[in-house]
C-alpha cells in the first residue's frame, strides 16, 4: 500500500481551488470568463491592461508576469498574436532580467525564466527524459501504481469525489516518485511548495545519495548530466541547479495536470454518451484530452517581457512592458477553429496553446498526457456505470489564472 | 507545401509536438532531435499539422521528391507515396 497514507482531508485543503492556498491566483473567480474574452478578442488582438482587470476581476490576482507594478501591461487575445509572440522569444522574453543559475537554489533561477542559448542548454539536458518515447518509463515507474492505489481507496464505496480523491494526488505522486521521495512524504512537500528553502532541505539527502549511487530515477539523471557552458567547458550540474529544476517541476507539473485531468473528466461525465463511446473505444481518449486542453486550458495565461519598442498587432508596446498572452482566448479563436466554444472531440486535431508555444513549450506535456490517459482509463476499467451523482452539486469550472473544476461527485456500480 | 518535410536540427529542441500529430513519420534520435523515420508514415495533411505545430519552426516543406501541387497550396498525398488523406 503506498497511498493509504495520503490523508483525504489534508489533500482537500491543499487542493481546493477556493482554499486560502489558491486564492492568490484568483481561485475565487466563479464567473464564465469566455464571453468576456471573446468580446475582447473581437474588438482588438491586443489591449492595454492585465487580463484580470480586463476580465473585471475586482481584486489583485497573481501569476507569472505579475504584479510588476512599475511596468506597463498589455494583453493579447488572438491566436495569430500569441503565435507571433511565442515565436519571437528575443522580443518577447520570459523574464525581465538575466538568470544566473549559480546565484542560488530558487525557482527564479530555473530554465522557465531563461532565454536563448542558456535556455537551450538547460532544456537540452532534461528533454530526453520527457520525450513521448519516455512516457512508458513514467507510467510503469510512477503513474500506474499511484492510479491503482488511489482507486483502491474508494472502489468499494460506490461513490467518490474524483477531483480531490483522485485527480489531485496523481501528479504529485508522479513527480515526487520520480525524485525518489516516498509517498508518505509527498504531501508534506506539496504543503511547503512556496517555501523553497524547505523543499531544498527535503531534497538534499536524496541528491547526496544519488551522487553516491545513482538509481533509475530523475534525480539520478540530473546528477549524472553534464552541461556545456557558454565557453564550451563541460561540467556536472551543481546541487543548486538541480534544486532549481526540481522546484520548477513541482510548481509546473503538479497543480496543472491535476486540474486538467479534472476538467477532462468533468467534460466527459457531463456528456454520458461520449463517455460511453470512450469506454468502448479507448483510442478516443487521446482526442478527448486534446480537446479538453484546447477548450479549457488550466493555465489560461502566460506572460512575456517586451525587450524593444515594437508595434504589435496595432498596438505600440514599449520596451519594458509585460505582454500577457491569453492562451484560453487564443484557443477559442474562430479564425482557427469552427464553433470554438463547443467541446467536440471529432474536430481535426491541431496544435493549441494549452502547453504554450515557442522554445518554452511545456517540457512535461507528454508526461501530463500519459497521466491523464492512464487515470481516466483506469477509472473506466474499474468503475462500472461511472456517472455524475445526480443529487450532488454538479461540477463547475472556476478560477482565473488557474482554472479547474469545483468537485466531481460520482456514483458507480 | 508540397514536397517533402525537413527538420532543421539546429532549431529542433525535441519538444515532441511533431510526434503528437504525425507519430508514424517522426521519431527522436538519442539527442532528442526529431528525425524522419517514414516519409509516408502519415497523411500529408497530418504532416502539415505537425509542421504548423512545431513551436520553433524547425519543420518545413522542401520541394522535390514527387513534388505535386494538385490542390493549389494544400499539401498533396502524392508527395508522400501511398498513404492517402
Ligand atoms: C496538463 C498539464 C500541464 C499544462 C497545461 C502545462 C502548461 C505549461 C505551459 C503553458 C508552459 C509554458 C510556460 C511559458 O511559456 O512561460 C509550461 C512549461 C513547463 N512545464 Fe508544463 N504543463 C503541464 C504539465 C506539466 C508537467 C506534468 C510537467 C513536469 C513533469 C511540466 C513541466 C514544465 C516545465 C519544466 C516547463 C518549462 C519549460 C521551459 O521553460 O522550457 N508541465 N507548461
Ligand atoms: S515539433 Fe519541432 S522542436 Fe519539437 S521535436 Fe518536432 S521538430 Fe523538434
Amino acid at each position: 500500500m503506498t497511498t493509504a497514507i495520503l490523508d483525504r482531508e489534508r489533500i482537500k485543503t491543499l487542493f481546493d481551488l477556493r482554499s486560502a492556498a489558491n486564492v492568490w491566483t484568483g481561485g475565487d473567480f466563479e464567473a464564465d470568463p469566455y464571453p468576456i474574452w471573446a468580446k475582447l478578442r473581437e474588438s482588438a488582438p491586443v489591449h492595454e491592461g492585465t487580463v484580470h482587470k480586463l476580465t473585471g476581476y475586482p481584486g489583485e490576482a497573481m501569476f507569472q508576469g505579475l504584479p510588476e507594478a512599475d511596468r506597463p501591461h498589455f494583453s493579447a487575445f488572438t491566436y495569430a498574436a500569441l503565435d507571433a509572440a511565442y515565436r519571437d522569444s528575443e522580443t518577447f522574453a520570459s523574464s525581465g532580467s538575466a538568470v544566473d543559475p549559480t546565484s542560488g537554489a530558487q525557482l527564479e533561477n530555473s530554465m522557465i525564466y531563461m532565454g536563448g542559448d542558456q535556455h537551450r542548454r538547460y532544456r537540452g539536458l532534461v528533454q530526453p527524459s520527457f520525450v513521448p518515447a519516455k512516457a512508458q518509463w513514467w507510467l510503469i515507474n510512477w503513474i500506474q501504481e499511484a492510479v491503482q492505489e488511489l482507486i483502491n481507496n474508494f472502489v468499494e464505496d460506490g461513490r467518490a469525489e474524483l477531483n480531490v480523491d483522485f485527480c489531485a494526488a496523481i501528479p504529485v505522486l508522479t513527480i515526487t516518485g520520480s525524485f525518489g521521495i516516498p509517498p508518505e512524504e509527498a504531501l508534506d512537500l506539496r504543503a511547503v511548495l512556496q517555501d523553497a528553502p524547505e523543499v531544498v532541505r527535503r531534497l538534499a539527502p536524496i541528491v547526496a545519495a544519488r551522487r553516491e549511487e545513482p538509481k533509475d530515477d530523475l534525480i539520478s539523471i540530473l546528477v549524472q548530466a553534464t552541461l556545456k557552458d557558454e565557453d564550451g567547458v563541460t561540467h556536472h550540474l551543481s546541487d543548486a541547479e538541480i534544486y532549481a529544476f526540481a522546484l520548477l517541476l513541482l510548481n509546473a507539473g503538479s497543480g496543472t495536470t491535476w486540474k486538467q485531468m479534472g476538467i477532462t473528466l468533468a467534460a466527459l461525465l457531463q456528456r454520458p454518451e461520449l463517455l460511453a463511446q470512450i469506454r468502448e473505444d479507448r483510442a478516443l481518449l487521446r482526442p478527448a484530452i486534446e480537446e479538453s486542453l484546447r477548450w479549457v486550458p488550466t493555465d489560461p495565461m502566460f506572460s512575456r517581457y517586451v525587450t524593444r519598442d515594437i508595434e504589435f498587432f496595432g498596438t505600440e508596446l514599449p520596451k519594458g512592458a509585460v505582454l500577457h498572452l491569453n492562451v484560453a482566448s487564443a484557443n477559442r479563436d474562430p479564425a482557427r477553429w469552427d464553433n470554438p466554444d463547443e467541446f467536440d472531440i471529432t474536430r481535426k486535431s491541431r496544435a493549441s496553446f494549452a502547453f504554450g508555444g515557442g522554445p518554452h513549450i511545456c517540457l512535461g506535456m507528454h508526461v501530463a498526457r500519459a497521466e491523464i490517459r492512464a487515470g481516466i482509463s483506469a477509472l473506466l476499467d474499474r468503475l462500472p456505470n461511472l456517472r455524475l451523482d445526480p443529487d450532488a452539486e454538479a461540477p463547475r469550472f472556476i478560477g482565473l489564472y488557474e482554472r479547474g473544476v469545483t468537485e466531481i461527485p460520482v456514483l458507480f456500480g | 507545401m508540397a514536397g517533402h518535410v525537413v527538420v532543421d536540427r539546429e532549431l529542433c529542441l525535441g519538444s515532441g509536438m511533431c510526434l503528437v500529430y504525425a507519430p508514424n513519420t517522426f521519431a527522436h534520435d538519442e539527442q532528442s532531435k526529431a528525425i524522419i523515420v517514414d516519409p509516408a508514415g502519415d497523411s500529408a495533411e497530418d504532416v502539415d499539422t505537425a509542421v504548423d505545430a512545431c513551436p520553433v519552426g524547425a519543420l518545413s516543406w522542401a520541394p522535390g521528391e514527387g513534388t505535386d501541387s494538385a490542390s493549389g497550396g494544400t499539401p498533396s498525398t502524392a508527395a508522400h507515396g501511398s498513404t492517402g488523406v
